[in-house]
Order: C-alpha cells, then structure tokens, then sequence
C-alpha cells in the first residue's frame, strides 16, 4: 500500500504547489489580504507532504507483497464472508461506477422521477438481483418520498437534463405535478 | 430583577410551554424537525426559514415554542441516520459517524442510538439550564471576547486535529490543511477577490459543506457496504438491542457528557464559531482524554457520547448571545433573530427584563422538546436499529440516491452533486489509504472563520494581539493539545521497551 500512499501524498503535494503558484506567480489581480492565508497554508503543507512523501518511500518493501493475500477485514462484516483485496478492489469499482452513472444520468436527462426509477430498478435487478415484486415497492417508496417531499413540498428546482433541454422539452413532461 | 422574582419567570416559562397552544405547536414543530433531522442535507436553519412565515399570527412564547421545538430536535435526530448508515442527516452530526457507525457495523447500533440519543438529552438539559443561569451576568463575558480571542480559539480547533488523527499525525496535519485550502476557494471575505475558482460561478460562493461531509463520509460506507454485499450489523444481530446499554453507558462516562456538554455550551456561546466545530472539538477532546485514543474510529462509545452531548448544549449556549445582545451564535440563530423582529421583539436588556418569562420559556422548550423527543426515541431505538439487518443489496441503491438528494439540497446546484462525487472519491481513496477524514472537515468548517478573525486581528491591533490575557491563555492549551499526544505516544513506547 506504500506505493499507492505515495501516490496519493504526491497528488496531495501537487495540489498544495499548484495552490501556492497562484497565490505566489499567477495571482491575476490578488492583493497581499487575499493569498497572505493560502501562503500561509500551503508553505507548512508542502514541507509536510514532502517529509511524508520520503517516509513513504523509505517504508518497508515487503508492505506490497503482504496487500496482494491480504483479506478485507471490513468484509465479513456484511455476512458476505471474507473476500480477497483484489475481489475487493473490483467490487469498488462496480460501485463507484454505479455513483458515476447515476450522476451522469441526472446530468443528461435530468434529476427526475424517471431517472430514480431507472436507476433503482436497474440496480435492485442487475447488481443486487431482487426480485420484480421488491424491485417494484423498493421503486415506489422512494417515489413517493422524492415526488412528495422534495418536488411537491419543498419545490427543489431539480436540474433539467442537457438531452431533454435540447430536445426542447417542457418540463411538465418530466415533472409530475400534484393532481389538484 | 430579584432573585425572587427570575425564580417566578423561571417557573411561569415552564408552565407557559407546558400549555395550549404552545405545546401543541411544539409538538408539530418536533414532528418537522423529527424528519428533517433524518433527512441528509436538509438543516435545522433552512427548515427554521422555511417555518417563519407561520409565526406571524402567534404569541411569542407560541412562536419560540415553535421553532425552538422544532430546532432543537433537528439535532438530536441527526444522530440516527450517522450511526445508522454513515450518512450524516445534520452537517452538525457528522463527528458521530466515526465510532457511531462502526458500532452499527458491529451489531451495536441500538447501544450507539441508545447513547447518541441520551447524551444528547444531557447536553440539552446542561445548555438549557447553563443559558438559564447565565442570563443575569452574561454580558461582560460576551464582551471579553474580541476577534483575537476567536481566532486563537479557532486555532485550537485545529490543534484537535492531532488528536483525531488516529495513527499518523502528519498525515493528520495534511488533511486539516488541505481542509483550510479547501476553505479558501469563493470570494475573500475581505478584498472581495475570487480564488481558485477556475471562473466556474458554483465556486464563487465557496464549497459547500454538506456535498463534501457527505462525499467524504458517506460514499465510502456506502461503498464499504456494496463490497461487503452483506448487512450493515453483520453477523451480530443479537447485540442489535442494548439501547439502554447506551443509556447506561452516558451514565457511566458522566464525567465525559457533563464536559462535553460545557464545552459544546462554550463553543455556542461564541458568535460565529458554529454548531459544526462543538462536535468535533468535544471528539478530539473524548480522544485526548481517553486512556485508548488508538482505539478511537473502531466503534468507542466515548466516540458518540461527546459528540452527542456537544452538539445540543451548544443550542443552549447559541442563544445566549443571540438573546443577551442580538448577536447570533450560528446560522440558526441569525434565522431566529428573524423570528424577534417579525414577533416585534428587541433583543437584549428587555430579554432579561420585561420579557425574562418569554426567555425562560426558550430554556423550558429545549428541555422539553428533547425529553419528550428522546423518550419517544428510545422507545422505537430497537425497531429502528433492525435496519442495519436489511440487506445491503436493497439499502446501497436507496442510500446512493439519499446522498444525492441531500447533497443537491445544499445550494440546489448541479455542482453540488460534482462536488459530492469529487468528494466521495478522494473519501474512498483517504479510507483506504489511512488518512484521517475529520481533520480535512474541521479546516473545510473552520479556515474561512480562521482568516476573517486573523485579519480583523492584525489590522486592528498589529502583532500584539498576541499579548492579550485570554489569548495567551488558549495559546496554554493549544500547546498542550499538541504536545499531550506526543507525551502519551513516548510514554507508551518506553512501557513497550520495558515490557
């Protein structure tokens, strides 16, 4: 894991050198009040990162051999008995991947009560393999609960989708709207 | 105004709270804040804005009975859904995920519900009664209180972020100042110049924090739970129960929830610190204190008592500036403020004057509401914990599309959900690499209060407003806070080598 820590500490490292060339070189109209606190902050951050950065580098090589065997310890805490790091490490990604394409989803055709309903059904079948008839109330609840709330009560300007706002169309087609 | 006389006003609150309408109003309003305080995203000061304009019509003490009702119940409910599922419901909660949920995940969630709960009430009942003693004299303690004394609390805020490192202090370190940088991006608050906002209008305003506590703390159980494919408890259904365990367990760390209580108290009693910085100080604090800091994140009952006491005594002490001076303590109490006005009330010596009844009543409705609410609570806690035996399967879909609803209720921006998916991945990437979350949102909380104060500081008093008596002071135990760790780190190593 040293390996991907260093990684990591390194992109953390780019962050803070990139924050202090705005500040310091690149400041487009920036008076001493405003890049005084980021200078301030990313100074101390860099030597930081950097004294990691060579502790990590320095660690035990034999930390990477010990991953590739090693059990997720938080996995047989769901009953779905010990897995390995690399069965792990894919059943992340298929998630993320899911968070993604819900995100994208509601940026292309919108935050709406269709997007929910195809991303819920899509997941409880294909991922989770529930059944139609919980597949379905599953679906329905939440409906409800994303209609009645956040649409209808509290009146969330959701985003339209960039494909619906193209094609023009008005927006009570994907809204629905309380029936009185 | 006599002894004799405050002792009068003091009970007359209770009664006035105790009678119609007040205590109908107070139950609907406990009803809203209820569901608000589950809901993620949705906080205790939009829904206070939200209810204002149905206070036009009532009695003052009808209308505090109200809101505060509702307010004050917003943040023990909070609690639920961060122990439950990860997800904070309150940004005000998201110190009790850390040993919260790993307790859920071990089969003890009614224990942590039981003792979130609990200690909230304690914390409750401590600031309530702390504002009530305090109204006499509160002045001149508000009034010692300048920016360079704010910043250098702020600055020990930070400190804690040693404690909460949980292993690795410069990896700690790095987190808090990566939150502080975070902070800065949006508008300067003093020259009115945009940083890092790359001309995208979403940044102007600066980074939200709910999109990024819920990124950082909930994406990564969410994922935890799809990897695990199984329940959130696990395989320790049997020990679901225990909600008086967690009862028991406030009772027994007593020390803990009454300290915990003063400082969440303290914390709010300072305008513009912020209910979000009471939790996470007490948390550093259960940490500091604890003879098992490593043991911190694993799912410590300490871990959930402090932030749970904390974080309603501060409701308590927010109000006392708020009422003493007209000076809000949080966003809440801005909104509230608005409540005065529209009820043509005028903060300030009238509060403990003419009007100490309609104060003693706000003391009254945040004792109130929070024993009802708690002990309607701990009725269903069990019931409720039985959620963390569903499947995580079914749950994962529905928490995924909780998380973007309460991210997008932040600011109702599309960037709101860029910002919890950013978020989100750079909180899977720290969770599986070790780097501690909480510092990142402590410095996200506190670096924009930071440089507002720092620069009140210098432009007002130079460098010597280093020399001020409190000032100094906080520097103590600021200096302490870092080098506490370190001693107890030493003195461990040197009891490793002897043994």
């Amino acid at each position: 894991m040293n390996r991907l820590d260093a990684i990591f500490t390194a992109g953390v490292a780019l962050i803070f050198a990139s924050a202090l060339f705005v500040a310091k070189v690149y400041k487009e109209g920036w008076v001493i009040e405003a890049n005084l606190f980021p200078i301030v902050i990313t100074v101390p951050a860099l030597i930081l990162a950097a004294i990691l950065l060579v502790k990590l580098l320095r660690g035990k090589p034999g930390a990477e051999k010990e991953e590739k065997v090693e059990v997720v310890e938080g996995a047989p805490a769901g009953g779905g008995g010990a897995i390995t790091a690399s069965e792990a490490r894919r059943r992340t990604y298929i998630t993320i991947a899911w968070i993604m394409g819900f995100f994208l989803a509601i940026w292309l055709i919108g935050f709406t009560w269709w997007t929910i309903t195809l991303f819920l059904v899509l997941y409880l079948k294909l991922q989770a393999g529930e059944g139609w008839k919980l597949t379905g109330i599953l679906t329905f609840i939440c409906l409800v609960f994303f209609i009645y709330l956040f649409v209808w009560t509290l009146h969330l300007p959701f985003p339209e989708g960039l494909i619906l706002e193209w094609l023009g169309l008005p927006e009570a087609v994907y809204l629905p709207r309380p029936f009185w | 105004m006599s002894d004799f006389l405050l002792f009068d006003a003091f009970i007359e609150g209770l009664i006035q709270v105790l009678s119609f309408p007040a205590f109908g109003f107070m139950l609907v309003g406990m009803l809203i804040g209820f569901v608000v305080g589950l809901l993620p995203g949705l906080g205790g000061a939009t829904t206070l804005a939200l209810m204002l304009p149905f206070i036009y019509t009532m009695e003052p003490i009808t209308a505090f009975a109200f809101l505060l009702g509702m307010h004050a119940v917003v943040a023990t409910t909070g609690d639920i859904t961060s122990v439950l599922f990860g997800v904070p419901g309150e940004g005000t909660a998201a110190a009790t995920i850390l040993d919260g949920h790993p307790m859920a995940k071990k089969g003890e969630a009614g224990r942590a519900l039981g003792a979130a709960l609990f200690s909230s009430l304690a914390g409750a009942v401590i600031g309530a009664f702390f504002l009530a003693a305090a109204i006499p004299f509160v002045r001149p303690l508000v009034l010692s209180f300048g920016s360079p004394e704010m910043f250098m609390l702020i600055v020990l805020g930070v400190t804690f972020i040693s404690a909460l490192g949980g292993g690795s202090m410069l990896k700690a370190f790095l987190a808090g100042l990566l939150g502080l940088l975070i902070a800065m991006v949006g508008q300067d608050p003093q020259m009115g110049i945009y940083r890092y906002t790359f001309g995208w209008l979403y940044l102007f305003d600066g980074l939200p924090l709910i999109p990024a506590v819920i990124g950082l703390f909930a994406v990564p159980e969410i994922v935890d739970l799809a990897v695990s494919r199984g329940a959130i408890s696990g395989d320790a259904p049997g020990k679901l129960g225990g909600v008086w365990q967690g009862v028991k367990d406030t009772v027994i760390h007593w020390g803990l929830t009454i300290r915990c209580s003063l400082l969440g108290t303290f914390i709010g009693f300072i305008p513009g610190l912020g209910g979000a910085v009471a939790q996470w100080v007490a948390y550093g604090h259960a940490v500091q204190s604890s003879k098992h800091p490593e043991l911190f994140g694993t799912g410590m009952v300490e871990g959930v008592l402090a932030p749970g006491a904390a974080n309603n005594s501060k409701e308590g002490g927010s109000l006392i500036p708020t009422v003493a001076f007209g000076v809000p303590g949080s966003a809440a109490m801005a909104i509230l403020l608005g409540a005065f006005l529209i009820l043509g009330l005028t903060p300030g010596p009238d509060m403990v004057g003419k009007h100490v009844v309609v104060t003693f009543s706000m003391v009254w409705t945040l004792v109130v509401a929070n024993v009802i609410t708690v002990a309607l609570a701990l009725l269903f806690l069990n019931q409720i914990a039985r959620i963390t035996q569903i499947r995580g399967g079914i749950l994962v879909p529905v928490l995924i599309l909780l998380i973007f609803l309460g991210g997008f209720a932040a600011k109702n921006n599309i960037g709101d959900l860029v910002s919890v998916v950013l978020f989100g991945f750079l909180g899977v990437a720290m969770m599986k690499l070790n780097w501690p979350r909480p510092p990142m949102v402590l410095g996200i909380v506190l670096g924009g209060l930071a440089e507002n104060y720092l620069f009140i500081s210098t432009q007002r008093y130079g460098a010597t407003f280093l020399g001020r008596p409190i000032v100094i002071i906080i520097m103590v135990f600021i200096v302490g806070a870092i080098l506490w760790p370190m001693w107890q780190e030493r003195r461990k190593k040197a009891k490793r080598q002897l043994s």
